[in-house]
């Protein structure tokens, strides 16, 4: 169990960072170091975070390198859209529309 | 229990001390202007859950009372349920007054609909859902306007808008951001809106808007954004909206944000290293090699 959350520890530190940022910078500039932080950090992260859940899942768990990767997807999969769904809900479906749009389709 | 986790409840609990103890809400007074009460409001704020937001509605309302508000709308994406709960919870625990709303989130055009109580449908157009937000005896406010939304509000839809955000945050981003708001806020008779567009991050009431109202109630400040009774200032204390009340209020709203103390800042501080030494304890970053 304790080896599954070791894959929370990237994203604890960039939530740290967050409230580093929003700690000492003041507002109006903190939104700038926010998107930087948000965007870059995150990318960081994820990759990061990933890699720790892979080796769980081929460790811990004993999976193959194939299994590993596709339980690593499906795990992604489930916790991300059920996460994405409670904060973004209703105004997902106009968002992606607009991003759409701004492509030109 | 080991040193470093000794080391991060101590500092925790300090921060947590130290931050009650410093805590101090802005002031709120109680400012009476041409006949009017001036009311503090931030309309753009959201609310966890369904709306990108990390706050809960309690939390919202009591955050916006310690930010100095007087009011605040809390706009649902596509949806009112969450200001309903706000509006309530509020009202029972003495906090700001809570107006319902919705950001109406379309691929064209993003639209606060205040003082609503059904969702409106965000698959229209920018001008059938002012009408709708009309006809619910509400107030349309163009959110966060730049160029890539003017098209989604022609002749008509301008016309029939009530006001539009003239100030938020993302002006202080680049002066160019900050020009395409003026822009739009100049091409009708539009009420002026300062609004932080409040998602957890920063103080609610960033951008702030300062209503001339004759009633400091739901339908008072609805009446007051109808009737363009509004003053935003920018942080170069440039001042959008009434004329009139803008040479009234001289002198008396604007108000630089308060910087923050020496407790405020030891408490930040401390939190900050004890949440590093909660990460930095135990196995929370180590990366499995193997069954222990």
């Amino acid at each position: 169990m304790d080896l599954f959350f070791a894959g929370h520890g990237p994203w604890l530190f960039w939530l740290i960072g967050l409230c580093a940022i929003w700690s000492f910078v003041p507002p109006i500039e903190a939104f700038a170091c926010t998107k930087v932080w948000l965007y870059g950090a995150g990318a960081i992260v994820i990759v990061w975070s990933a890699f720790i859940d892979f080796r769980f899942f081929r460790f811990a768990m004993e999976r193959s390198p194939a299994r590993a990767a596709r339980d690593l997807l499906l795990q992604r999969l489930i916790s991300w859209t059920i996460i994405i769904a409670i904060f973004g809900g209703p105004a997902i479906p106009p968002e992606i529309a607009a991003r759409l749009v701004g492509f030109g389709l | 229990m080991t040193a470093l986790r000794w080391t991060a409840a101590g500092l925790l609990l300090a921060s947590i001390a130290v931050g009650t103890i410093g805590d101090a809400s802005r002031v709120r007074p109680h400012l009476m202007l041409g006949g009017c009460r001036v009311v503090a409001a931030d309309f753009h704020v959201h609310s966890f859950p369904l709306s990108w937001a990390t706050l809960a509605p309690w939390d919202t309302a009591w955050e916006a009372q310690r930010q100095g508000l007087d009011a605040i709308a809390i706009v649902g994406h596509n949806h009112v349920w969450v200001s309903k709960v706000g509006r309530w919870l509020s009202r029972m625990t003495g906090g700001p007054l809570v107006l319902t709303g919705e950001e109406i989130v379309s691929a064209h055009y993003h639209l606060l609909a205040i003082g609503i109580d059904s969702t409106i449908d965000w698959r229209q157009s920018a001008t059938s859902a002012i009408e709708q937000v009309h006809r619910q005896g509400g107030v349309a406010i163009a959110a966060h306007p730049l160029a890539q939304y003017w098209t989604a509000y022609d002749a008509q839809a301008r016309h029939t808008l009530d006001g539009a955000e003239v100030l938020h945050p993302i002006a202080h981003a680049s002066e160019d951001l900050a020009a395409q708001l003026r822009t739009f806020y100049s091409s009708a008779p539009l009420t002026a809106i300062g609004d932080s567009d409040y998602h957890g991050l920063g103080p609610i009431g960033l951008c702030r808007t300062y209503v001339f109202t004759k009633e400091e109630t739901e339908q008072g400040i609805l009446d007051a954004l109808r009737h363009g009774r509004t003053v935003v200032y920018d942080r170069a204390g440039n001042a959008y909206g009434d004329a009139a009340l803008i040479r009234l209020a001289a002198g008396n709203l604007l108000r630089a944000t308060p910087a923050a103390g020496l407790l405020s800042m030891f408490s930040r501080l401390a939190g900050i290293l004890g949440l590093i030494a909660v990460a930095l304890q135990g196995s929370a970053w180590r990366c499995p090699t193997g069954l222990r």
